[in-house]
């Protein structure tokens, strides 16, 4: 995975697999520091705690078609690789939450990459789904959510180059504004 | 503390009347369209499936052709990411492998409008019935 956008892409099929119907991803860079939080939570079955340690686990999936799941521990890996780290929280019925923290002055900290097209591929393929993005940087902050677009946009689906080429440059924008790449 | 500028953003979008924001008519069968599934795990997003999804999308767009794009979880095809699925109206699916932005394009161009199949089919798994 050549970017955290990516990572954040993978995480998030994880919360669809777990019925979700509410993600919120959210990227946090503390003004004076070089320290940028990605938190992925949803609203999904949530796991009980042995489910937890064995999520991290590269050998453990709950999908039936390979004995690997090398999606979190990746993902642990490159938080690590920086400095950082990666944790996750769950309550089973509640939601997961998954927090990794890198440190972006670090020579091996991949870049933030497109994560405009992370969230439109979400949303778009994903429509029973709301979801939410939340950018921090410093004091000054940028949201978007799938349902504050269709309301203002008065769509049903977020379908077709030209409005997801302007939502993509809409995020980036900002994006771009906050300093965050 | 925060400026929350979405709102603010998205109502410029909406001004600046971008047409054809509502593309599908409701109450479109989709049995009648191309329907993509791309998968979207960790080995295919690591592969480029994303942007071969995004190609996809972009490419049957601009070339007129009616379909729904979408991403599935792993279809089993690790070896061969990044994969799609195509079901033409009318036929059984079937599982393109080793799908770059040339392969898809060759895909859209060959089998989705000229119906010829191409290289790289992964063959169907058939299940004993126990």
């Amino acid at each position: 995975m050549k970017e955290i956008a990516l990572h954040i892409l993978d995480i998030a099929e994880n919360c669809i697999a777990a019925g979700a119907d509410r993600v919120l991803i959210s990227i946090f860079e503390e003004a004076g520091t070089s320290f940028r939080t990605i938190r992925i939570e949803d609203n999904g079955r949530g796991m009980s705690e042995e489910e937890m340690i064995n999520a991290s686990n590269p050998f453990y999936t709950l999908r039936t078609t390979r004995r690997v799941g090398l999606g979190l521990p990746l993902f642990r890996q490159h938080a690590e690789m920086t400095g950082g780290k990666l944790t996750i929280a769950s309550e089973k019925g509640t939601g997961t939450v998954v927090s990794a923290i890198f440190d972006i002055l670090h020579p091996d900290c991949q870049p933030l990459g497109d994560l405009e097209g992370t969230y439109i591929l979400l949303s778009s393929s994903n429509p029973e789904t709301e979801w939410e993005l939340l950018c921090e940087a410093g004091n000054e902050s940028f949201s978007i959510s799938t349902s504050q677009i269709r309301e203002e946009l008065d769509v049903d689906m977020i379908r077709g180059s030209e409005l997801t080429g302007a939502l993509k440059r809409l995020i980036r924008n900002n994006l771009d504004a906050l300093g965050i790449h | 503390m925060s400026k929350i500028k979405s709102l603010a953003d998205l109502k410029k979008i909406r001004d600046e009347k971008v047409s054809g924001l509502q593309t599908r008519e409701r109450g479109e069968d989709a049995e009648n369209l191309v329907q993509i599934k791309v998968a979207m795990a960790t080995c295919g997003i690591a592969s480029g499936a994303k942007e071969t999804m995004e190609f996809i999308a972009e490419a049957l767009e601009k070339r007129g052709v009616d379909a729904i794009v979408t991403q599935v979880g792993c279809m089993g095809y690790c070896y061969a990411e990044p994969t799609i699925e195509v079901k033409l109206p009318g036929s059984e699916s079937v599982v393109f492998g080793g799908v770059n932005i040339e392969k898809a394009d060759e895909i859209i161009e060959k089998y989705i409008k000229g119906g010829e199949l191409v290289d790289g089919i992964i063959p169907v798994n058939y299940e004993t019935i126990d």
